[in-house]
């Protein structure tokens, strides 16, 4: 009974909470109580979103399976950013302008999270457009520590307006074809003349949703976002932003199974697949040779982004379990190593890593753990949906995607093994250690636990993944 | 083309706005133009949506161009910030230059 | 006893790590810790005897594929063999460290005790994952091992270490790994395998080679340089490393994938069978051939570990029953003599200053213990009879004879007199060349604590000889026998 009425509110709870934390940010003073009601507001979000069962949803939302599995990652991650934001929002804002970057913060969270419930493409592109743009706001307001925001949080904003302007043309594509603007028309209209009008709305809502995502080439923004960009604003980006636009790319490339064997089809994932194997490539290469630890994830993040889009590519309910399973560790992973260079200033170059486990020992663990997983070391979260990544590479017999995959893998065991090896190398100097950090002590926490907790039992998230895989696998 | 036959000459006049808008805002390096060419690349877009989806896709016409309306605001906000920041309208530090060589970060 | 075989040697790397500061407690741990894994170890091997294996599920981290450890003959018997090394090398290092007056001696006993444990992880593991997950953590348990000199070679060996085993394993091994869980539907090692057996001889063949390059543990050309640079390491971590953990773990993961993942389907991978069986055949002659050009003892050892352990990977890719009991004994036979030969050198370096082989000339005179240790184990790693080393070849070449690759077994007759001419002139100058005037540079000698393991080691080699026929009738089960 009271399950049943949690869930039926949870969804509710889930959208609302967000913009309250935002209008409670900008309203109450002083900014630790508004923090210490946003932050309220923001574990009432996570709380609820464990709550959310496949159903309606209010204001025409929907929730299926995919949302049942993206709704808690980004919740649970989007919280703790919101959290850490207490520290992340003073620290790099101006004075004065930390309320307006918490509510910012929020604002953008309750886009990505509504993205999770988007019924039809209108919805999810005007919640995708809240998200991205409260990004960009918010990666400005890093400028009080480095002015360099202040560009990075332009060019991110170009980038993401035109992959908008591809999304919302993208979703007029498929009208004109289909007649509507939900995925689900389309098993009506595949085996029609319009196919290859769908195809380009596809073609163009996907390179929207990669641009978005951070998927190499189309990163141009990515890198100096993360690495000058507000602090709190990249790690919302990569934990939170980079999944929900991934969730959204998994429910496109799923219409393409509509088109089952269809040779235009088939050549489609296969360009999709590829994309991701550039992605990958691409993004190891240059994650290799980053000289910041923040630059550095913006290029992992496009390589596990690859890895996503190749599994996605594939199909079926094994290739989206796998994806969806992927990008709960790749949020995971970002959130140990953005948490964990969080705790030290606007800028991480490499060189501040030496000493830093033993400076900062749990904001250490963090990043440690995220490097593994990164590194997809065995006994992480990562090393779990890596092997389902490869399985559904080899299981649709794309050797070279699941060479592209290992290859991802081995260079992460480079850039990985990078961040990891100065951490307990030597002492360093002693940290000063404001009150405001342990603001950042649960991300830490989650990031820990989600990697390594995870990595000794996924089976949930794992029958979760599949459940959702199963929703997009088999969309007609 | 699919359900609904656009007029070619509004379809290749939103295309031309588009492409041309989104390309500028890609490579200008002027904050100011750059502002008006993201403008521009809404307009256009906003147009394509019209003539693919017709009435029933006002909506998703009006929403691009409140995005493009929010964007812009956004863009001339950061623009007005970079030239107080980096000094000059002319600055090509427009989310062109290499942040990482910019080593007087911490100066505004 | 599982449990207590999995817990003793990382409890003995807490332990050690905690006691870092007081010598004789870390030392009294690490020494006690070891041994505590032999007894365990060794009471697994008479558990299995009384026909009770054992099992231990620790985790599920996905449905169908689970952290599991399990006894069964193969991993048991190398497992115990290494532990009873291990112990023996325990007692041996901490009294080599403190005669050397070496600093870190903690980090080494701790990282030793974690390499130890992922070796026996690999040895017990229940499944292909267990396995990978095993080995990868003995990757990275022995690379601070490796760089443990601390200068540029070590570093350099490290990197190559850690660059060549890490990326095999992630690169080949998991592919492999995972292409098996797709075949089969399953990673649980069987008698008799899992692959199908009428598997395409394509795929079975590149699953092999995915499988045997993927653990470049096993030092098969071309991933055995990290072996060799291995070399620049201390006695001490040179002994753990490419004797008692990860050398034998290479070895020890390609005979139980082979058995018990491939079971009846190698017979479907001939072609890479072959193919590796050359491999290993001419690795073995030409690592051989190379330890008679090194000066550096070490080297030499490095050499013929690379060597024999192309002996082994021979005789487990002639795919027949003589040829698997041909590994396993090969595997126990080179762990109990290169040990006693590691320790033996270790001992000379530390009592006379002396590492290169030109420089053995009448040493033997001055240390007539240490030589006769040392000879008994080159005799056995030599492979003359009635030593254990004598009989793996035996049985690799009846294996190899009767699979029709006679050219193989000639292979493997070259390998073994060319580790003639490495080893076996060395020992012989020792013994009967004219004493040094000044064999010593410590005047006092070595302690007699350092000797006795050595010669305790010896002592086993040469006993080996009679547990070959009860070893036979344990392991049968495993090829069906």
């Amino acid at each position: 009974m009271i399950g049943a009425w949690l869930g039926a509110i949870a969804p509710m709870i889930v959208l609302a909470a967000p913009v309250c934390a935002a209008a409670a940010a900008m309203l109450i003073t002083p900014f630790r109580v508004a923090w210490i009601v946003s932050s309220a507001l923001a574990a009432l979000t996570a709380a609820a979103a464990l709550y959310v069962t496949p159903g309606p949803a209010p204001f025409g939302l929907a929730v299926d399976a995919v949302t049942v599995i993206a709704l808690p990652v980004l919740a649970v991650a989007g919280c703790v950013c919101m959290i850490a934001g207490g520290h992340l929002a003073r620290a790099d804002g101006e004075p004065g302008a930390a309320s307006a970057a918490l509510a910012l913060g929020h604002l953008s969270w309750f886009g990505w999270l509504g993205a999770a419930f988007a019924s039809d493409m209108i919805v999810a592109l005007a919640f995708v457009v809240i998200g991205w743009m409260g990004l960009s706001a918010l990666a400005a307001l890093g400028a009080h520590a480095n002015r360099a925001a202040l560009t990075s949080a332009l060019r991110h904003l170009v980038w993401c307006a035109l992959a908008s302007l591809a999304l919302a043309i993208g979703a007029a594509l498929f009208f004109n074809a289909t007649g509507s603007v939900d995925g689900a028309a389309l098993s009506l209209a595949a085996s029609s003349a319009t196919a290859r009008t769908l195809m380009l709305a596809c073609a163009l809502l996907l390179i929207g949703l990669a641009a978005l995502a951070g998927v190499a080439p189309l990163n141009g923004w990515a890198a100096p976002f993360y690495g000058a960009g507000g602090r709190m604003a990249g790690l919302l980006q990569a934990s939170v932003g980079a999944f929900g636009a991934l969730v959204l790319l998994g429910r496109v490339a799923a219409s393409l199974e509509a088109f089952g064997e269809d040779a235009l089809a088939r050549a489609f994932a296969v360009g999709l697949a590829g994309l991701g194997a550039i992605s990958v490539i691409t993004g190891s290469i240059q994650a290799i040779g980053a000289r910041d630890a923040r630059r550095l994830c913006a290029h992992a993040g496009a390589a596990q982004a690859g890895m996503i889009l190749i599994a996605f590519a594939t199909g079926g309910t094994g290739g989206f379990a796998a994806g969806l399973f992927h990008m709960a560790a790749a949020s995971a992973c970002m959130l140990g190593v953005l948490g964990g260079v969080s705790v030290l200033d606007a800028r991480a170059p490499m060189e501040g890593l030496v000493g830093f486990g033993r400076r900062a020992p749990l904001a250490g663990a963090a990043l440690a753990v995220g490097a593994l997983g990164l590194m997809a070391a065995p006994l992480t979260l990562s090393f779990l949906t890596r092997w389902r990544l490869i399985e559904s590479a080899l299981a649709a017999q794309w050797w070279w995607a699941a060479g592209a995959i290992i290859i991802g893998s081995l260079a992460a065991v480079g850039y990985g093994g990078r961040l990891l090896a100065p951490l307990y190398l030597s002492r360093g100097g002693e940290s000063d250690r404001p009150a405001w950090r342990v603001s950042i002590a649960p991300l830490h926490i989650v990031a820990i636990a989600a990697g390594i907790g995870l990595g000794l039992n996924a089976s949930a998230l794992w029958r979760a993944a599949e459940r959702g895989g199963a929703v997009l696998g088999m969309t007609p | 083309m699919g359900v609904l036959s656009p007029s070619p000459a509004l379809f290749a006049m939103g295309v031309i706005i588009l492409a041309a808008g989104a390309f500028a805002a890609l490579v200008i390096g002027n904050g100011v133009k750059r502002t008006m060419a993201l403008l521009a690349a809404h307009i256009g877009a906003a147009v394509l949506v019209a003539v693919l989806g017709g009435s029933a896709l006002a909506g998703l016409a009006v929403l691009t161009l409140a995005a493009g309306v929010g964007a812009t605001m956004l863009a001339a906000a950061l623009t007005a910030r970079i030239e107080e920041a980096y000094g000059g309208a002319e600055t090509h530090a427009l989310g062109l230059i290499d942040e990482r060589a910019d080593h007087n970060g911490a100066a505004t | 006893m599982l449990m207590a075989a999995l817990a003793a040697p990382l409890a003995r790397a807490a332990l050690v790590a905690l006691s870092a500061r007081i010598a004789w407690l870390r030392d009294s741990m690490n020494i006690l810790g070891a041994a505590a894994q032999a007894i365990a170890a060794g009471g697994l091997v008479s558990a299995l005897v009384a026909g009770a294996p054992a099992r231990l599920d620790l985790a599920q981290p996905m449905p169908g594929i689970g952290i599991s450890f399990v006894t069964e003959p193969v991993g048991v018997v190398i497992a115990a063999a290494l532990a009873l090394m291990g112990a023996l090398n325990a007692v041996h290092a901490v009294f080599f460290q403190r005669l050397q007056g070496a600093q870190a001696s903690a980090r080494l006993f701790a990282f030793s005790a974690l390499a130890a444990a992922m070796t026996a992880g690999v040895a017990y593991s229940a499944n292909l994952f267990t396995l990978f997950i095993c080995y990868q953590g003995l990757i990275l348990a022995s690379a601070p091992l490796i760089a443990h000199g601390g200068d540029a070679a070590a570093r350099r060996a490290t990197r190559v270490h850690i660059t060549t085993l890490l990326g095999c394993s992630i690169g080949l091994l998991l592919p492999a790994i995972v292409w098996t869980y797709a075949l089969s539907g399953d990673v649980e090692f069987r008698v008799g395998g899992i692959l199908p057996a009428d598997i395409s001889p394509i795929i079975a063949s590149a699953l092999l080679a995915l499988n045997v390059f993927g653990l470049a543990a096993a030092a098969l050309p071309p991933f055995h340089r990290w072996l060799a640079l291995s070399a620049a390491t201390p006695h001490a971590a040179f002994i753990v490393v490419a004797v008692l953990t990860v050398a034998p773990a290479g070895v020890l993961g390609v005979l139980r994938t082979t058995l018990y993942v491939f079971g009846d389907a190698m017979a479907q991978a001939r072609v890479a069978a072959v193919v590796i069986l050359a491999i290993a055949g001419g690795a073995m002659c030409l690592a051989a051939l190379n330890a008679l050009g090194k000066s550096d003892l070490r080297e030499r050892l490095a050499y013929g570990v690379i060597s024999q352990n192309g002996a082994g990977l021979a005789a487990i890719m002639a795919a027949a029953p003589p040829g698997y009991f041909s590994a396993i004994l090969q595997t126990i036979a080179q762990s109990f003599a290169a040990t006693t030969l590691a320790m033996a050198f270790a001992t000379v370096a530390a009592a006379t200053g002396r590492t290169a082989a030109q420089d053995m000339a009448g040493v033997g005179r001055a240390m007539p213990w240490v030589f006769a240790a040392m000879t008994v184990a080159a005799l056995s790693f030599i492979g003359l009879p009635p030593l254990v080393g004598a009989w793996p070849r035996l049985w690799v070449v009846t294996a190899l004879a009767e699979e029709n690759l006679r050219w193989a077994g000639a292979l493997i007759a070259i390998g073994s007199i060319a580790t003639f001419a490495y080893l076996a002139p060395l020992v012989a100058r020792g013994l009967v060349g004219e004493a040094p005037s000044d064999p010593f540079v410590r005047p006092d000698g070595v302690d007699a604590r350092l000797i006795a393991p050595l010669v305790a080691c010896a002592l086993a080699t040469a006993s080996l000889l009679f547990v070959v026929d009860p070893l036979a009738r344990l392991l049968a089960p495993s090829w069906g026998g």
